[in-house]
This record gives structure tokens, sequence and C-alpha cells, in this order.
């Protein structure tokens, strides 16, 4: 009997002890979920980045310089002419990449096996790797090369492309929309078959022309998925490196020295790596205004 | 049955874990997996060190591991491998003009105890200057380098020209050059004329240089900007003409002027001599040698220097890094191995000689080229300056050579250079 007792207490005394472990566990089993991209976003985003900030303050060996970096940075005519060349790239290329890959959505969203196939061959691209991309549209561009055989079979003749200081930057524009179109479309159509269909018949019973259908339907509907492109392709537009390393090196007269290219040739090449940094924050902080305008716009549409 | 179906039984497991266990017994595994004896990092693929490396064991009973990057990445490779603290390199190739900057950042082993006297009256003086810095000797001048005058004799002889001569006696005038260039390419050249290394520093340093301009950068420590001075604004002038006229053509760049002239499109090509075993294979290709240009009024110059080698300032195998340097740069033997893997010139002198009778001897076309290559490299050769700023000066002035190239005006563009590589250099300074 009294051994029952004991084991019953045993018993009653344990249940805390489970309850309080069970609690544990509830707190730690989404924890350990998260933990490793937790630990990922510490190691690779949130320390290179206070690393960032604390090399922009920094002089050559180290020590706590202030603004010095900053100042030197704003007062460059070459970064002026970098942050020139990177926002009128920025402007340009969003919106064409993202009307024709709208565009390009609204033809390719039906499904049919020549749709399918079409809409492979428009993806294609986004599957070889940006280096070879480049070296390929950098022969295309060679004056001898594919572009110009193509012109001057209608008629147009021989263009510098990238050996223009006012073509390079726009040759680079059309090589990167080459590969982001397709890419952007992806997201596009997913969200046009995102749109319920009776909107659309509701809409034609009412006497809608397709263009008025797209307009009053279909745009506002795709406001999240724009939006999505919108914000991820401005990221990507800052920041295009490869095909400026690999085909212009900035150059011709600094038409295509666009901000990530700079960033690399200061650590990189000069060794200079607290203005790099400098650099890189306010690449950061640009970039995060750009793309704060482009949220706000967004979300007021919505209101309307 | 794919292999997702194959199930690794439990006798598989422990015959595989046998199997792996007793790897070693099979005996000592390759000198390459037992942690590197000697470490070499360089550019390429190490192709051109392979006779080099073969010589070396065969003396010493080591065979250097190479690690190979390629050209264009090469020096910022080096910068960060030493940034990182353990660089896992003993002995690396070393451009001459990054040794002021690698000595900042004390990432090469002094070597002037080891080496500055036995240099002496063995490699060119000029090298051995070229690898002192801050009286320090920090590098062995392992190649040196030249630049000539190569043209197809097939299209100079299509339009009446006379094929120029190879002594230094001979040496034509820029202007002279062209005018054939031009000449030639009316009697059916796609191009006249054309540097090898379009644009780049070493190439054209001479071009300013010949006319008294200087190097770029002047002073005691050569930290004072000078690009934008008479001499730079009339040879960017002149550069800037070449290609507007079309007798250099802006299409092809890099290596594609030494393709242009091997497939025989191009009458006259400035070039180094490793172009020689290059150009000899190409079928039905007659082509000579004649001394570098000079601008009229001004003085005969040519780039020289190449490759030296350093010894990483943290390495283990410190000993046995020495031996190879010496093995490599001073020892004739081993020179002519360095030097032969892919035409290069030695900076030792005696390999040097050696190699460019050899030259001579086996191509009846370029007769008198040994003599010609040793004037220039001992009468007309011309350093790369030895500045903090290299890195600054060489990368904007090439830039500022090939926006010329492609139309830009010569004096706006060095004068834009001038103040933009004194806002560089001041970041040097600090």
């Amino acid at each position: 009997m009294a051994m029952v007792t004991a084991y019953e207490k045993r018993i009653v005394r344990a249940a805390p002890i489970i309850r309080r472990l069970s609690k544990w566990r509830a707190a730690i089993a989404p924890l350990l979920f998260l933990a490793p991209a937790l630990v990922g976003l510490i190691a690779f985003r949130l320390l290179p980045a206070g690393w960032l900030v604390q090399q922009s303050f920094s002089g050559p060996d180290g020590e706590f310089a202030g603004l010095d970096n900053f100042e030197f940075l704003f007062a460059s005519p070459n970064f002026a002419k970098t942050m020139q060349a990177t926002l009128t790239f920025v402007v340009v290329t969003v919106p064409l990449q993202t009307v024709v890959a709208f565009g390009l959505a609204l033809l390719f969203v039906e499904n049919s096996r020549v749709i399918s196939l079409l809409r492979v061959l428009v993806f294609l691209p986004v599957l070889i790797p940006s280096s070879v991309a480049a070296i390929l549209w950098g022969a295309a561009y060679r004056p001898q090369g594919l572009a110009n055989a193509l012109l001057r079979s209608v008629g147009v003749s021989a263009q510098p492309f990238l050996a223009s200081p006012d073509q390079a930057l726009m040759s680079i524009t059309v090589m990167s929309s080459w590969i982001g179109c397709g890419f952007w479309m992806i997201f596009l159509i997913g969200g046009l078959k995102d749109i319920p269909r009776d909107l659309h018949e509701a809409a034609s019973i009412d006497g809608a022309g397709k263009l008025s259908s797209l307009w009053h339907i279909t745009v506002p509907l795709m406001r999240r998925p724009l939006a999505f492109v919108i914000v991820a392709d401005t990221v990507a537009a800052f920041l295009l490196f490869a095909p400026i390393a690999l085909l212009t090196r900035g150059g011709p007269n600094g038409s295509t020295q666009l901000i990530m290219y700079d960033v690399y040739q200061q650590a990189y090449f000069f060794n200079d790596l607290s203005l790099a940094a400098a650099e890189g924050l306010t690449l950061m902080v640009v970039m995060m205004g750009v793309i704060l305008i482009q949220f706000r716009l967004l979300s007021r549409e919505k209101q309307q | 049955m794919t292999i997702m179906e194959h199930r690794l039984g439990r006798r598989g497991f422990m015959t595989g874990l046998l199997g792996v266990s007793s790897l070693p017994l099979l005996g000592p595994l390759p000198a390459v997996a037992q942690g590197q004896p000697l470490r070499f990092l360089g550019t390429g693929d190490g192709k051109r060190y392979q006779l080099l490396f073969a010589a070396f064991e065969k003396v010493s009973g080591v065979r250097p591991s190479f690690e190979g990057i390629p050209f264009p990445d090469y020096q910022n490779t080096v910068v960060q491998r030493f940034r990182t603290g353990n660089s896992g390199i003993d002995v690396f190739q070393v451009d001459p003009t990054y040794v002021p900057t690698f000595a900042k950042l004390g990432i090469l082993k002094d070597l002037t105890s080891a080496f500055a006297e036995k240099s002496k009256g063995v490699l060119f003086p000029s090298d051995v200057e070229g690898a002192t810095y801050n009286r320090k000797m920090l590098s062995l001048p392992m190649w040196e380098s030249t630049q000539l005058l190569f043209f197809n004799k097939q299209l100079l002889a299509k339009s009446g020209v006379e094929a120029p001569g190879s002594s230094p006696d001979a040496r034509m005038t820029w202007d002279k050059v062209i005018d054939l260039a031009k000449k030639a390419q009316a009697a059916g050249a796609e191009t006249g004329f054309a540097f090898e290394q379009v644009d780049r520093y070493y190439q054209l340093q001479i071009l300013p240089e010949s006319l008294g301009g200087g190097p770029g950068v002047k002073g005691d420590d050569l930290l004072t900007v000078d690009v934008a001075n008479d001499a730079w604004l009339q040879a960017g002038k002149w550069y800037g003409s070449l290609y507007a006229d079309g007798v250099a053509s802006r299409a092809a760049t890099g290596n594609e002027m030494a393709d242009l002239f091997k497939a025989g499109r191009l009458a006259f090509l400035v070039g180094g001599p490793w172009l020689i075993a290059d150009f000899d294979t190409a079928e039905g290709l007659e082509y000579g040698v004649a001394p570098h240009p000079y601008f009229a009024g001004g003085k005969a110059v040519t780039p020289s220097e190449s490759w030296h080698l350093g010894v990483a300032a943290g390495s283990a195998n410190t000993d046995l890094a020495l031996r190879f340097l010496e093995y490599t740069c001073l020892n004739t033997e081993g020179a002519r191995a360095s030097a032969r893997g892919e035409g290069n010139l030695s900076a030792n002198m005696a390999a040097e000689a050696e190699f460019l009778k050899g030259v001579a001897q086996q191509h009846p076309n370029l007769q008198g080229i040994d003599t010609l290559i040793q004037y220039e490299t001992n009468n007309t050769a011309i350093r790369r300056p030895r500045s903090l700023g290299y890195l600054q000066l060489e990368e904007l002035v090439t830039r500022a050579w090939s926006d010329i190239r492609n139309g830009s005006d010569a004096v706006q563009t060095f004068t834009q250079l001038q103040s933009e590589l004194e806002r560089s250099f001041k970041r040097i300074g600090r």
C-alpha cells in the first residue's frame, strides 16, 4: 500500500516536469526548425552587413575615420558618373523588362503544345549562366558579329554597339533583358492564372472588349505579382555585374561603369576596402529608397 | 534496376569499410596528396612550368605542385589569398610593378641576403634593380621581355614595299611604319597595323616615353601624377588617329591581333618574341622582324620586364623555396628549362644568349633577331614605374587608351585622367 502511494506520488510530482518539458519543447521545436535559416541569415546577411557598415567608417588601418570615406566618395566626379550610369540603367531596364515580360505572359498564359514550347524557348536564356550569356552577346555585338549581320540584312548600317559610349549601356540593357524577360514572365504567368476566369466572362457579358477587360480586370488584379517583379527586377538591375566585368569593364568613356563593378574594382583592384564598403552602403541606401518609393506607389494604387 | 533501388546490405557495407580502411596498405600516396612539398602559385594552366618542374625534381627530388589562376584575376587573387591569413603558397609569380604594393602588405620575404650578391653578373642589372624596393631585394627576376615589329612579307611584297631590315640601325619612325601599313592596306591587307596588347600600359608606355613624356608619374616616390603633359597628349592624338584613319582596327582586341597576323590579314604587328612559336604553326605565313619603331625627333625605347618569382613571407618551406628560386633564376640549366616552356626570354644573361642563338638558327627568316633582341634589352629597354600607385596608374591609363581608341578626344581624356589619378592617389598617401 505504502509502495503504491509512493508510486502515485512520483507520478503526481512528475507531471509538472513533463508539462514544463513539453512547453519547452513547444518553444524549442520551431526554433530548431528555423535554426539553419537563422544561422544562415546571421552569418551570410547580418554579419557581413555589419562588417560593411563598420568598414565604411574605417581608415586604411582599420581606425575610425568618421565620414571621410563618404566625403571622398561624394566629392568624386567619377562616383557621380557611376551613379548616373547606374540610375539610367535601372530607369530604362526595369520598365522595359516589366512591360515586355507582361506582354509575353499575356501571350503565353494559355496551355497548348505550341505555346508551352514557345514559353520554354523564351525562358531558356535564364538557364544559361550570366557569364556565358555575356560572352555570347559579346560575340554577337562585334563589328562583324551576328547583330550587325542581322541589321545589314534589313538595310541598316553596321553599329558599334559596345565600342560606342552612346550605345554600350543600351546594348547591355538589351542583353540583360534577353535573360530577364523570360524569367519575370514566369512569375507573371503565375499571377495571371490566379485571376478567376468568371471575372473575364462576366466582363464580356457586360460588353467589355479585350482591351478594357485587360485594363479594368487583369492589370488591377496583377498588382501583387507586378509589384514583386518590379522590386526584384530593380534589385537585379542595381546589382548587375557579370556582363560589365566581362565585356566593357566600365568603358567606353565610363558609360557602363555601373556601381557593382565600381565596388568590385575599388575592393579587389585598388585594395581600397573602406571606400568600396562606403560605396556598397550608399548603394544599399539608394536601393532601399527606390524600393520604398515603389512599394508606396504600388500600395497607394491599391487603396484607390 | 535504377541506382535508387539498390540498397546497401550489411555485407556490402562491411566490405566497403574494409576496402576503404585498407587503402593505406597499397603504399604511400603520391606526394601531392600528402601535404604539399612546395606550393607554386602562377598564371594559366601551368603547362609552361612542366619542363622546369621536371628539371627541379631531378636535382632536388621534389616536384613542386602548381596552382593556376587566370591572368586577369591573378594580382587581386594573390592579395586576397594573403589577406585571409594562411595563403597556402610558398612560391609565386610576381609582376615586379606590384613589388611596392606587396611590400606594403608584407607578403614578400626579403631576399636581399640570399640573392643580392649572387645575382650580380648573372641576371640583367636592370631586372635586379626592378626587383629592389627601398633597398631590399624582394623578388628574383625569372623572365625578360621585349617588343618587336613583326611584318607579313607577302602583304608587303604585294604593295611593292621593300621588307624592312632587322638591324637596330634600320629602325623606322612611327610615321614611316604607318605609311607602309597604309600602302599594304591599299594593296589588299585587311588591317595595316596593330599592337598585340591593345590599350595595355605595358605596351603603350613607350609612346609618351619616346617623346620624353615620362611614365605618367614623377617625384621621389613616383606618386605625382603626370599624364597630361605635351608628350602624353601628342602620343594620345597619334594613337587615336590610327583607329580613326582605319589603319588599325577598333574591332579586334586582346589576343585577336596575333590571330589576325597569323591568318595573314595584318601587315604590321608590334608584339613579343613569344609569338614566334605560335606564328611558326601557321602554314604559308612568311614574316620577318624589324626593330620597334620610335617617334621622329624622340628616343627609341622598348617595353621590357616580365615575371619575377617571390617567396611568401609566411612560408613554412622557406629553404626549399629559396633553393627553387636559385635553380630557376640563377642556375643556367634551370633558367633554360624555365624560359623554354613558352619561348620566353630569360632574365638570366647566359640562358638568354643561348636561347637567342637557338632562335636565330632555327628560323632562317629571322636572321639577326638575336642581335636585335640583345641590343634592345641592353640599350632601349625601359621599365614600368615602381610606384605604390601602379595599380591605379595601370588600370586607369589602360582605360584612357581604350577610350581614345574608341574615338574620345585625347586631350580631354588625358586631362580628365590627370585629375582622376590625382584623386585616386590621395587614397594611397593616407
